[in-house]
């Protein structure tokens, strides 16, 4: 069965029209070849948004481990703390530019290419890294819900911002081209792409600060360690099919006055307004339910 | 929780790297099924896509389940029934913890699987003849080409006769292997519908891909059902349980927490990333 018989349908159609508006059709041609793409800073945001996100991950970390990072020494610094770096998870309210970012236009149309119009934010995180010989990220896939042999649409897609330069030394993403055609995860044995002997190669992506890195939930990925001096900053965003769990509960944390601020689009994102779960004992009508029991017809609805 | 349990939280499990395919049990599971004498319905499960579970409970279970549900019911009259029952009378909560009921949504749904939907019908005599429609799969929501892996699971306790006359639920055998949602067309023709058919006490139940649906019942009386639907863990639930606190939880097993959600480290708040929950929840949906 395959997903070509979908493409005239609207749900497509809609999709694509944003593609090719936001000029990232070669982007998709890329992500369905190869399990990944490299979107560059100028198809993202401008360069001031850019800074406005750097400024807000490093002001996460300082809110939750007391340490200031200058912008400026983000080249040249390292954490107070030994080890490969921090990851700091469930900031979507800590800052209102992770909202903006999570709504971009580019972010969204490509999570919603691989994920359907009704997709979800599954989590968000930014990470920071410094110079450690640790493999932190052996390959994996995103994708855990259902196990292989995996449906060939995407259920989880990771939309990963650079914020800072990625290439080799700098701890940059490590991707194997088209292994979301396998269907399967890594084995154990496959995991560990840094061995001279690895049975599964990996490439280190390369992209300027500013970029989007976008991969499939299938797609085998890890992460090299970062050999030069400096901080590797990212936000890392996880979209899902809306038939899936998230792994954060926005529903639930995300405050009224923040949903307020927004379009109602961002309360579908996050699954704040979302037919399901229901927990007040009746059942959402058939008309509210149309969106999701659209989506078990239409992979791009 | 018991010891056992406690200290199992406290270490985080190793990862399991090799996946299960549908039907291949570990010898635990296998075990179980032998000594639940489950073998023939599972493999009834495997071979036509749905089945039945006989003496799954004493048919005074039965009797208790039947009053719950109509006094739950809202309405007192016609087609009538209720949803969100899980803390609405205890012998719900005991429905879902029935061992071979967990055994068959282990084997359909993985380790971890969770409580989706817990509902209740009261269905009287509704025509003098059957009527055509309604067939459906289970995963609604999910596009074709369905997964390999089920990804639902109903279970339905009869509390009355199932029989064709009954309304007793109509399925498609082997449906399932299509892996998608029927047309209109043949949902309007159910080419190859049989009508299940078992007595009183018995659990019927079908995987998420089976086409199904609800018959008509053309005789007197009421065909009286709790439906049980269960996920696999990384799916999204129908009903939300989260109001229950561990007041309600104290005197429930583990099995209970892990049917909540309570146990994976899926849609949870916080700033952490709830690593103690990943190795299991990672675990589990492998199988």
């Amino acid at each position: 069965m395959s997903l070509e018989q979908y493409k005239d349908s609207p749900h497509y159609q809609k999709i694509y029209q944003q593609i090719e508006a936001l000029g990232l059709v070669e982007h998709i041609k890329h992500l369905d070849e190869f399990g990944y793409t490299v979107i560059p800073p100028e198809l993202v945001a401008p360069e001031a948004f850019q800074d406005r996100l750097r400024k807000a991950v490093l002001s996460v970390h300082e809110q939750r481990t007391g340490e200031k990072i200058k912008l400026e020494d983000i080249e040249s610094t390292r954490l107070a703390k030994e080890g490969p770096g921090n990851g700091h998870w469930a900031i979507l309210t800590h800052d209102p530019v992770f909202q903006e970012a999570i709504m971009n236009p580019t972010v969204l149309a490509m999570a919603k290419y691989l994920c359907g119009n009704s997709v979800v934010l599954s989590d968000l995180l930014c990470m920071i890294k410094q110079r450690d010989n640790t493999l932190t990220h052996p390959l994996h896939t995103d994708q855990h819900g259902t196990p292989p042999p995996l449906p060939p649409y995407a259920q989880v897609c990771n939309v990963t911002w650079a914020l800072t330069e990625y290439k080799k030394g700098n701890g940059p993403v490590a991707i194997v081209p088209k292994s979301h055609l396998k269907g399967r995860y890594p084995t154990m044995e496959e995991g560990n792409f840094l061995r001279e002997d690895a049975p599964v190669k990996a490439i280190p992506i390369e992209a300027p600060a500013g970029s989007l890195i976008v991969w499939h939930g299938t797609t085998w990925h890890g992460a090299y360690p970062r050999e030069n001096e400096g901080l590797r900053t990212n936000l890392a965003m996880a979209f899902t099919r809306v038939y899936m769990k998230q792994i954060r509960d926005f529903r639930s944390t995300v405050p009224q006055e923040v949903l307020d601020r927004h379009p109602v689009q961002f309360a579908h994102l996050i699954g704040a307004n979302s037919m399901y779960p229901f927990r007040d004992g009746k059942p959402p009508s058939k008309e509210d339910n149309a969106y999701m029991m659209a989506a078990g017809f239409n992979p791009w609805a | 929780m018991s010891e056992a349990e406690e200290e199992s939280q406290s270490k985080p499990a190793p990862f399991v790297h090799e996946t299960r395919q549908p039907f291949d049990l570990s010898e635990e599971l296998k075990a179980r099924v032998d000594s639940l004498d489950l073998k023939d319905t599972v493999q009834h499960a495997k071979a036509e896509g749905y089945g039945y579970i006989y003496d799954a409970a004493p048919i005074e279970f039965f009797e208790r389940l039947k009053e719950a549900i109509y006094r739950t019911a809202d309405g007192t009259e016609g087609p009538r029934g209720s949803s969100m029952l899980l803390a609405r009378d205890p012998v719900f909560a005991e429905a879902v913890l029935n061992p071979k009921l967990l055994t068959i949504v282990e084997i359909l749904c993985g380790q971890g699987a969770l409580l989706s939907q817990l509902s209740s019908t009261i269905i009287p005599k509704q025509a003098d003849e059957p009527r055509k429609g309604g067939l459906h799969a289970d995963q609604n929501w999910t596009p074709a080409p369905f997964p390999t892996h089920n990804q639902t699971i109903t279970l339905c306790w009869a509390c009355t006769d199932y029989t064709h006359e009954a309304g007793s639920t109509k399925v498609i055998p082997n449906s399932h292997l299509l892996r998608r949602h029927p047309t209109p067309k043949e949902v309007a023709e159910e080419a190859g519908v049989i009508s299940t058919a078992c007595p009183a006490g018995t659990i019927v139940f079908w995987n998420g891909s089976i086409w199904h649906g609800g018959g008509t019942r053309t005789i007197a009386g009421d065909r009286v059902v709790l439906h049980t639907t269960f996920s696999r863990l990384a799916m999204r639930p129908i009903e939300n349980y989260d109001a229950l606190g561990e007041d309600w939880l104290a005197d429930k097993p583990y099995e209970m927490r892990v049917l909540l959600g309570r146990e994976d480290f899926l849609n949870k708040g916080g700033a952490s990333n709830h690593a103690a929950k990943v190795a299991d929840t990672f675990n589990w949906a492998k199988t």
